[in-house]
This record gives structure tokens, C-alpha cells and sequence, in this order.
């Protein structure tokens, strides 16, 4: 039997939680899709200075981590927000049809790409 | 038996010399695509450079200008060219994929308003302005009804 993403999003004895810093950083993408996905969530935002205490309380040391209605927990943004927009009722925000899919990805990599294009500027100070 | 003795403890010491590493690289990696990255994210000896502390501010202050300035320059229009064929291709009055939002669309435009913020030296907030259909799109998202209340309850 397959489980529907929104399914994972909502069915569960607790609530969904989406933990990150408050920033519009990795995370902030998880937070939009969720909300127009129309699925509510905790939006718990630690804070940097309980970050060296918390981050070996984490599964791969970093944030974000989601904790589904069902106890399980999820790691790596990206992950999250295919599963956030795959869980869209209307079934636009990352729709099933597979040339779309494609053209999503694509789209999300050039995102990337400029991202990582920027990091050594970022980090040099 | 010496020599074996010596590579294993090279062995060692590489392990201790890869974790170091890995716990610095997730430090970097959580406070990517920031609006306010945390100092501990900045380690200029990573890329090359002398490290914060020993590196005379002058000069510091110098390479920093000239490698942002740099990607204004040529990195930001490459990529900007890209997303405005994007939007031609989609109708261009649409997001980047057609009529409907979807989550290339958020991801993009976090990506993107991160440079119109004005957080990092030498990269102004209006240095996205020379190119509009990038700001009309950046537009569009922002006035989705539901990204908008999302930003409204955040505000």
C-alpha cells in the first residue's frame, strides 16, 4: 500500500514540526511550500546560541530537521521540499507528470548552481 | 614493522584531520544562503586566503571587495541571462515553469531576494535592479495570496 505525501505530512498521533534558525536561509523554502501547500506545522526556530549544544543532539550535525505527525525524522531541505510540494492537494507545486518533474529539477539546479557560484565570495569574509 | 607502525599512524591522524574537517564544513553549511551569516561560517584560510585573525584588514577588506565585485560582474548577469530565458520561455508573465507556482519557483526566489537584502559588503540591495524580469518575477511570488500571508504572519 503507498502512502501519499500528504498523508506523511498529516496523519500521526503528533503535529508536524519543522526546526531552523531564524533566517531565510535552507530552510525558509520548506516554510513557503508548506504554507501554500496549505499544510500547518510548528515553526520552531532555535536559536544560534543553543546551536553548539544542540547540534550533536542532530542526526548529520546541522539544520533543518523535520519531525513528522508520525515520530519520524527527516533531514536535508531539499528532501523536504519535494515532499512539501509533492503533498500540494491541488498537485501543482510539484506536479506528478514527469516532463514537468524534469524541468523542475532543472530550474532547482540553476538555483543551485548560483548558490554554490556565490559561496567562495560569501566565505572569503 | 616500523614502517607499518608510521602508516597507521598517519592513518589515524588523517581520521582525526577528516573529522575536523567535516564538523567545519556542516558549520558552514548551516548557515548557507543567510541573511545574516554567523562570524564562525567565515574562514578565508578554507579558500586560500591567511586566516581572519592574521590577515591585515586592509588587505582583507580589498580581496573581499574585488571577489564580490567580481561576482557582480560576471557571475550574477550570466545567471540572471538564464532565469530571464526561463521567464521568455514560460509566457513571461508568468513563474518559470508556466502559469502555475511551483517549488522551483520558491526556491529561486529565495535564492534570488537573498542578493536583494543588502547583507554582504559590496553587494548592494538594488544589485538585482538591472534586471526586470527577474524583479517581476521575484514580484509575482511575493504577491502569491498564499506566499503573502505566509510573509505577513512571519512579519
Amino acid at each position: 500500500m503507498t502512502q501519499s505525501a500528504h498523508d506523511l505530512l498529516t496523519s500521526g498521533d503528533g503535529k508536524l514540526s519543522l526546526h531552523y534558525f531564524s533566517i531565510e536561509g535552507v530552510a525558509e523554502q520548506v516554510r513557503i511550500t508548506l504554507s501554500v501547500a496549505g499544510i500547518p506545522f510548528d515553526d520552531i526556530r532555535v536559536p544560534f546560541s543553543e546551536w553548539q549544544t544542540k547540534k550533536p543532539t542532530t542526526k548529520y550535525g546541522q539544520l533543518p530537521e523535520m519531525i513528522l505527525p508520525n515520530g519520524q525524522l527527516i533531514t536535508e531541505s531539499m528532501a523536504m521540499l519535494r515532499l512539501a510540494g509533492e503533498a500540494d492537494p491541488e498537485g501543482k507545486l510539484y506536479p506528478a507528470d514527469v516532463g514537468k518533474r524534469l524541468q523542475i529539477e532543472e530550474a532547482l539546479g540553476l538555483t543551485a548552481d548560483l548558490s554554490r557560484a556565490w559561496r567562495p565570495a560569501l566565505y572569503i569574509g | 614493522m616500523g614502517l607499518l607502525r608510521i602508516f597507521r599512524g598517519l592513518g589515524v591522524l588523517h581520521c582525526i584531520l577528516g573529522k575536523i574537517f567535516i564538523v567545519l564544513c556542516s558549520l558552514s553549511f548551516c548557515s548557507m544562503n543567510t541573511h545574516n551569516p554567523p562570524r564562525f561560517s567565515m574562514r578565508p584560510e578554507k579558500l586560500g586566503h591567511p586566516k581572519s585573525a592574521d590577515w591585515a584588514k586592509e588587505e582583507k577588506d580589498a580581496t573581499i571587495k574585488k571577489v564580490r565585485e567580481a561576482f557582480l560582474a560576471e557571475e550574477l548577469p550570466r545567471y540572471m541571462g538564464y532565469y530571464a530565458d526561463l521567464l521568455k520561455e514560460a509566457g513571461g508573465n508568468a513563474f518559470l515553469l508556466g502559469e502555475d507556482l511551483t517549488i522551483a519557483d520558491i526556491a529561486a526566489y529565495i535564492g534570488l531576494n537573498y542578493y536583494r537584502k543588502g547583507v554582504a559588503d559590496y553587494v548592494p540591495a538594488d544589485c538585482l535592479e538591472p534586471y526586470p524580469d527577474v524583479v517581476a518575477f521575484l514580484k509575482r511570488v511575493e504577491e502569491q495570496p498564499k506566499v503573502a500571508a505566509y510573509k505577513a504572519s512571519k512579519a
